[in-house]
């Protein structure tokens, strides 16, 4: 009796660890046989065309009603012969890099992945031999793609004349250098909208001395250096080298060419003596260093926030704060406004499609197939009508709360992912209207760094790179989050950077940019 | 052998899953070590991709980090397992000497719980501590008409912090082996003992200490093996991203994510992963060597 007790747990354990390794090839198995039995379909333009499924590698939670959604999404991807089945397989945001990484090396059976520049740029990717080249199906099947998304936009998706990405047109990069404000503190306080960084200061102090809730609104961000990750690019606007643009967090390049380091730079220092000033003045949370993200989410959730750069917010959070606050009292300001308006990179989100695909054609019609009708749009992004949303007006939506779901809507998509500019619909009533123009409406006058498109490859220098990088973030961030004085810290952290390599990066990023420059002409 | 395994079946089919769980997880991935040599590519795949011998190695040996975040490492380990070691001796003693059973089942229990509070909850509670405004050492220190501290910039605090937070951690977790490890002594040797007239103090200085001393070992140098293993995810809850706190905090585990978060180089994740094992390596068989030479019971093999 005994006996078999044991060899009955000895038999789970066994199973219980290969189940892991066998799961994996049983779900391409049975995508393989599906592949192979589904049935030929007419398709529209009267070709025949065979249902292939793909997956969709995405950050984040599942939707509650994901399923429900993507089934009527493969409904009608069938009902208009795009012979296409998706199905979307969600990470978690925190094993995102890492799983997709393996997933990626490892050649396991996906047909494409959502790529966030900010996080790592889709060039790394290309660099490893990761990505397929998906040119050919862009110009076969990316009618729409084409229509949607501009050319200038599209081009940054290219290395040496190949697409090896396709850009989500979902945000105007030339909001980069405004920062919002709360007009009810200001009112509260009787302050008028700060024109300059000195204003700005002077104003947060005041807000800050007769601030009434149990948190200070203290600047609402996690340390770093990179002036595109921290919006401290508003700052940029008020010195006279503006337009010039910090890429790839250490170089400064403007509009006529020129390169340096960004970190050497006048601008540079003027950066870290403004942050100093809001550090030493208590507007900065003195433990700023250690911030983590949900601490700083949670600070702008509450609604005890006076200034956040770059955008965020939302009516629920204000009301926390100010129970009659309104979607008006958040308000977008950028320091001399009459300067030129420039897009630091083209593009931050977009998808692309592993090397080791099968369904590269396929990947591209569904991305396409989105754009091809508002129907087809408001479906992946908003879900089903009357039970996720209902239409208000031509450009706005309802979201439909349920219950079930912490009261929200059961499904949405992400504008992030696949959003588009020319199809998207807000909340009229809960969103924040400055936030949604400066976003989502193009700015005709904004203009493209001249290094927008421009793509680092740092395989020649990848030591250095990847010293400085983790130099940087040890030396340069205390600075330039202004919890070290600049004049004190700033030598030894000089030294630090040229001994991990600097020098050679910033000559390496010279040479290439140049040649990139002469590959236009 | 076989005859063996015919006599205790049952035995070995229990061993059965963990060796197929070694030999996947462990010996086959060894051919993935090549990758350390190699300019991976992910298309190519590990037996086709642009061999580069030690270039991967370099982005850390040539970097000015790579001795102060080995020797923090080694450090930080060497404290957690001289502290821990000590403090969890300490605590099975004085457990094992109480004679209320219910106090010491409670002490007990409460003493193994942190071991179940994840670093990041952990994290909070530290800030809580030590934050600038609302942290509690910085009000007891203005109490005391002291400046508070900005305890985040203070580099020098920290392996001291670091070693109170791991030896509260764990200390609960090792005072149960090294309990059970009392509770299986021979009994009559305390009866003898108690006979010959000796107090409570000597039986514990002249039987329970020696007779623990094996299991000590084993468990100590089972922690040399891993001393070039940092506890990733206790250095990055507490740490994060602070670095003014580097300098002393920085370990190999940390310094090798953050390098590699962003450009996600599997080559080079696997050479520092190759150097930690040689090294891991190197330092269980010397330990092992030297404890055999004055301690036999001690050792390993």
């Amino acid at each position: 009796m005994k006996k078999s007790y044991v060899i009955l747990l000895a038999v789970v354990l066994l199973l219980s660890t290969l189940i892991g390794c066998s799961q994996g090839s049983n779900s391409t198995n049975t995508a393989d046989k599906e592949d192979n039995a589904s049935a030929p379909k007419q398709g529209n333009n009267g070709n025949a065309t065979e249902t292939v499924k793909i997956k969709y590698l995405v950050p984040g939670t599942e939707p509650k009603d994901y399923k429900e959604v993507f089934q009527k999404v493969n409904e009608k991807l069938a009902a208009d012969g795009v012979g296409v089945e998706v199905e979307k397989i969600y990470i978690p945001w925190d094993a995102w890099d890492q799983k997709l990484n393996l997933m990626l090396s490892t050649g396991e059976d996906f047909d494409l992945f959502h790529v966030m520049q900010d996080r790592t740029p889709f060039s790394s990717y290309y660099n490893r031999g990761a990505l397929a080249d998906i040119t050919d199906a862009i110009e076969k099947y990316g009618q729409n793609l084409k229509k949607y998304i501009p050319e200038d936009i599209f081009d940054g998706a290219k290395i040496n004349g190949k697409y090896y990405a396709a850009p989500s047109y979902w945000v105007e990069m030339a909001s980069e250098g405004e920062f919002n404000i709360r007009r009810d503190i200001l009112r509260e306080n009787n302050l008028k909208e700060p024109a300059t960084p000195a204003e700005l200061i002077s104003t947060w102090e005041t807000v800050m001395k007769n601030w009434k809730g149990s948190n200070k609104p203290y600047l609402g961000t996690r340390a770093d250096f990179d002036p595109i990750f921290l919006h401290t690019s508003i700052l940029h606007r008020t010195y006279d080298t503006f337009p010039f643009t910090v890429k790839d967090k250490f170089f400064y390049v403007n509009q006529s060419g020129e390169v340096k380091s960004w970190i050497e730079t006048e601008e540079f220092k003027k950066d870290a003596s403004f942050m100093r000033e809001l550090y030493t003045k208590g507007i900065t949370n003195p433990d700023i260093l250690v911030m983590k993200q949900e601490q700083v989410d949670a600070q702008l959730d509450s609604g005890e926030w006076f200034v956040r750069l770059g955008t965020g917010g939302s009516l629920t959070g204000l009301k926390k704060y100010n129970p009659e606050a309104t979607v008006n009292d958040i308000g977008v300001v950028w320091f001399n406004p009459e300067k030129e308006y420039l897009r630091p990179l083209t593009f931050k989100n977009g998808n692309a499609v592993p090397v080791n695909s099968k369904h590269p054609e396929e990947a591209v019609k569904f991305l396409d197939w989105m754009l091809a009708s508002q129907e087809n749009y408001d479906l992946v992004q908003y879900g089903i009508e009357g039970k996720h949303y209902t239409k208000d007006g031509e450009k706005g939506y309802k979201p439909i709360k349920d219950p079930n779901n912490n009261n929200n809507p059961g499904y949405r998509g992400s504008d992030s992912q696949n959003g588009n500019v020319n199809f998207m619909r807000f909340d009229l009533e809960n969103s924040i209207p400055d936030n949604n123009k400066v976003l989502f409406e193009p700015n005709p006058n904004a203009v493209n760094s001249i290094a927008a498109n421009f793509i680092f490859d740092p395989t020649n220098v990848r030591t250095e790179y990847t010293n400085i990088l983790s130099e940087a973030s040890a030396s340069i961030t205390p600075i330039y989050m202004g919890v070290l004085e600049y004049d004190k810290a700033f030598p030894a952290a000089l030294e630090k950077m040229r001994k991990a390599g600097l020098d050679k990066v910033v000559a390496e990023y010279q040479k290439q940019f140049q040649e990139y420059q002469a590959s236009l002409k | 052998m076989l005859s063996d395994i015919r006599r205790n079946g049952t035995s070995y089919l229990l061993v059965l899953p963990a060796m197929a769980y070694t030999f996947i997880f462990g010996y086959m991935t060894y051919p993935y070590m090549l990758i350390a040599f190699q300019r991976f590519n992910y298309s190519k795949g590990i037996f086709h991709s642009e061999w580069i011998g030690l270039k991967n190695f370099e982005f850390f040996f040539r970097s000015n980090k790579a001795f102060t975040v080995t020797f923090n490492t080694i450090y930080l380990n060497l404290l957690f397992i001289i502290f821990g070691t000590l403090t969890a001796l300490a605590i099975s003693l004085i457990l094992n000497e109480l004679r209320k059973r219910l106090f010491v089942k409670i002490s007990q229990s409460m003493m193994l719980f942190p071991h179940f509070i994840s670093w990041i909850v952990i994290s909070y509670v530290l800030y809580a501590f030590f934050s600038m405004d609302m942290g509690i050492v910085n009000k007891m220190l203005n109490q005391f008409g002291i400046a508070p501290v900005n305890w985040y910039t203070e580099q020098q605090a920290w392996p001291a912090i670091l070693t109170i937070m791991h030896v509260w951690k764990g200390a609960g977790m090792s005072a149960v082996i090294y309990l059970a490890t009392i509770t299986g002594i021979d009994e009559t040797l305390y009866e003898a003992a108690e006979i010959d007239g000796a107090s409570r103090w000597q039986m514990c200085m002249r039987i329970t200490i020696p007779l623990m001393m094996p299991t000590v070992v084993i468990l100590s140098l089972l922690s040399v093996g891993k001393i070039m293993y940092g506890d990733f995810g206790m250095i990055y809850a507490l740490i994060g991203d602070n670095g003014t706190l580097y300098a002393t905090t920085d370990i190999i585990d940390t310094y090798v994510f953050r390098s590699l978060r962003q450009i996600g180089n599997p080559s080079e994740a696997m050479a520092v992963g190759l150097f930690q094992s040689v090294v891991g390596f190197i330092l269980v068989f010397g330990t092992n060597a030297i404890t055999r030479k004055f301690f036999k019971d001690g050792a390993l093999y």
